[in-house]
């Protein structure tokens, strides 16, 4: 029963609420298994004398946009060629009338023409300590607001405990953590304490933290705490203390196994950030400096390398069109440029194979009112074992008459491919039906919604890539190092999938090394 | 007066974010998954176009629609491309079998480990419907085999093993394609003549 959990154990329970062992990567990060190495400096590249090389980027996402950004502040001349209808890559914010160009599954964002009433398909948050992207923010001032992950108002909802009723967060907690340190306590009080190594003055302060922790009593029994909030009373007359639920139900759900230990995932820790009027505040405000170098329906056919660059042809207006650079930076998904005729070395695009796309799904629904204001939620994210998995309630637009809702977001690929098989449609029913068991009025509220399938958006064909242990060691060096003056980049070329993040210091990675080439270069000729 | 600003501010950054037109142009989307030769991407498990004749992809579009192929859960990349062949337009359709047929053939690169020789001499006994170079009988309604990807070939016949493919009574090519899977005894067998067929240089026609 109080068997403690293993590092191991408890990261292994992480990776079934985080989503494939690149989460666990990341779960090992906060537990302290891997150290987080991620640093980020700004120092503007050096200007190039002479020649301006010219730098073909292939994508327009993130990385493609400071790439262009930082070269042509350094002298470098660039061209960006993007096969979609858009700018911004999986940055997508949706609001009323923009498409979602899924495979087979085309659908026009229906929500009414409100500014508040949009949705992050693909990031949503920014990390405090994604030093990189953060940076762009405050360099373009984007203007940021906080995002909420965690909101003990929301609730947990799980069919294993409860009979299946949502409980909040709130008392879910509070209530586990005073039966756990209740037995924590017992079991340091008993006998077997006395060989431990622990001095006496340690010990009672030990049993002070659990004690505090647990919220318990002086007899060191837990009966319930105010920090769940008071079943009645309080302001007039003193608060009478819920019931607390029983130790074995709170045990028999999965919550305390993976969503309880979301936010001690590093890049989920509050205070997280996020840009005021939509995601894409970033690409927008990286546009005015890069947009005359944007090419969009420019659809690459073929990369090829030859020593003095790279030349790549690609389809524009039906016609085949040719761009030459001194250097090329690649942000095309590797599942998509592995399907791309090219001249690379054999060994390098027979790694590129590895990389194992990942899967994931978003929802967007559109409510008539903002229905859960009126249960004390604000904003952040209920968890159901639902394969919707989470709700989230917008951070902004507070008492506007509607709101677009996180209806559903699932990861864990089994749970993607059964919503993805779905047409739009029953996938918004799928998600209305289940999101009714954590709120029971839930349709009467929703009007519309859309789903965001990214293993099937055209252009795209996956999410933040599977960089298991074993693919990682077998390929990563290989292909973040050039391929001649060919660099592939993006957050796929770091372990850090579907974060803003990974894209950025990718770019940086990339640009560094054209930076020393050119600097060599340089000292050759003089 | 702040939050005005804002807004201003955002509306009139809004607009570039789409640059051209709101709809996507240009190549079909069978490039996509395909490859732009059309000759197959393992990473997306699409198989290779180019060596299929107009008739069979037709063929195929059809079983997707009639959902012959695609149904069963397990089968997730199939079902991505029932989708597509249920969103395509008569138009849209007709413009992919003219851009599969203009495609040059393309050879494919092996990809799993198995004996070509003994996979040719286990061919003899696929040749009746597929043709002695795995050319394919359009009367026969079998497809080419030759130069289709290795990873596909055993994908797909172990899709028939399972009765994934070819169990729809309607689907009398299937049925066939189905009882014909007797012809094969063991997994070594169905990897050694996928090899062999990935392993034939081809020509269209």
């Amino acid at each position: 029963m109080n068997k403690g959990l293993t590092r191991r154990e408890c990261l292994f329970l992480l990776a079934k609420v985080a989503g494939g062992s690149a989460a666990m990567m990341q779960a090992a990060k906060a537990l302290g298994i891997e150290q987080p190495t991620s640093t980020f400096q700004y120092k503007p590249l050096s200007k190039v004398s002479g020649k301006r090389p010219h730098v073909l980027i292939l994508g327009a996402g993130v990385s493609a946009l400071i790439s262009a950004y930082e070269l042509t502040k350094a002298g470098y001349t660039c061209e960006i060629l993007e096969a979609s209808h858009r700018v911004g890559g999986r940055n997508l914010t949706v609001r009323h009338g923009d498409l979602i160009d899924e495979i087979g599954n085309r659908q026009i964002c229906d929500f009414d023409d409100q500014p508040n009433l949009y949705f992050n398909c693909g990031p949503a948050r920014l990390p405090a300590h994604h030093h990189g992207i953060m940076h762009y923010c405050k360099e373009l001032n984007v203007p940021l607001q906080l995002f909420c992950n965690y909101n003990r108002n929301c609730y947990t909802q799980d069919d294993a405990s409860f009979g299946g009723e949502p409980l909040r967060i709130g008392d879910y907690e509070t209530d586990i953590m005073g039966f756990t340190n209740e037995m924590i306590a017992k079991s340091m009080t008993s006998a077997g304490h006395l060989n431990s190594q622990v001095s006496e003055a340690d010990f009672e302060r030990m049993l002070e933290y659990v004690k505090v922790q647990g919220d318990l009593n002086d007899a060191m029994k837990y009966h319930g705490s105010k920090r769940s909030g008071f079943a009645s009373g309080g302001i007039f007359t003193p608060g009478k203390l819920k019931t607390p639920r029983g130790f074995a139900d709170l045990l028999k759900s999965n919550f305390w196994a993976g969503a309880m230990q979301f936010i001690h995932i590093a890049d989920q820790a509050p205070a997280m950030m996020t840009p005021v009027g939509g995601m894409d505040s970033i690409i927008r405000h990286f546009l005015p400096h890069v947009q005359n170098m944007i090419t969009l329906h420019a659809q690459v056919q073929k990369v090829e390398l030859y020593d003095k660059g790279v030349e790549v042809s690609y389809a524009h207006n039906g016609k085949t069109k040719v761009a030459k650079g001194d250097y090329c930076l690649n942000s095309i998904p590797s599942q998509i440029l592995s399907g791309i005729e090219n001249n690379f070395p054999a060994q390098y695009r027979k790694k590129m194979t590895m990389i194992q796309r990942g899967k994931l799904i978003k929802f967007g629904l559109q409510a008539s009112e903002r229905f859960w204001e009126k249960e004390d939620i604000y904003a952040g994210i209920s968890w159901t074992n639902q394969d919707i998995s989470q709700i989230w309630y917008p951070e902004h637009g507070t008492f506007a008459k509607k709101g677009v809702l996180l209806g559903g977001y699932s990861w864990i690929p089994e749970i993607v491919d059964r919503l993805a098989a779905m047409s739009p449609a029953a996938r918004i029913e799928a998600v209305i039906s289940q999101g009714e068991r954590v709120h029971a009025n839930y349709r009467q509220y929703i009007e519309k919604g859309v789903s965001v399938c990214w293993h099937r958006m055209n252009h795209m064909l996956g999410c933040g890539t599977h960089w298991t242990p074993e693919i990682y060691d077998a390929a990563f060096a290989t292909m973040q190092a050039p391929t001649g003056r060919h660099y592939l980049m993006g957050d796929q070329m770091a372990l850090l999938p579907g974060w803003q993040e990974g894209a950025v210091q990718s770019a940086w990675h990339a640009m560094l090394d054209i930076q020393q080439r050119e600097s060599e270069l340089n000292r050759a000729t003089v | 007066m702040k939050l005005l600003l804002l807004i201003l501010l955002t509306t009139s950054l809004y607009s570039p974010l789409t640059l051209a037109a709101n709809t996507p142009s240009g190549l079909p989307n069978c490039v996509v998954c395909h490859g732009s030769g059309l000759q197959g991407n393992i990473v997306i498990q699409a198989p290779n176009l180019s060596i299929l004749p107009a008739w069979y992809i037709t063929a195929q579009l059809q079983a997707y629609l009639h959902h012959w192929r695609g149904a069963d859960v397990s089968l997730t990349d199939a079902k991505g491309m029932r989708a597509v062949a249920l969103a395509l337009t008569d138009k849209e359709r007709q413009q992919a079998l003219k851009y599969i047929g203009a495609m040059a053939p393309q050879s494919s690169q092996p990809n799993i480990g198995g004996d070509t020789s003994h996979g040719k001499q286990l061919f003899t006994r696929c040749s009746a419907c597929h043709g002695d170079m795995a050319q394919g009988n359009e009367a026969l309604k079998a497809p080419p085999l030759a130069g289709q990807n290795d990873w596909y070939i055993v994908s797909q016949l172990k899709a028939y093993q399972a009765k994934h493919r070819g169990y729809v009574k309607e689907d009398s090519n299937g049925n066939i394609m189905l009882s014909s899977m007797d012809l094969l005894d063991n997994e070594q067998d169905i990897l050694d003549v996928a090899l062999y067929l990935n392993s034939i240089k081809i020509s269209k026609d």
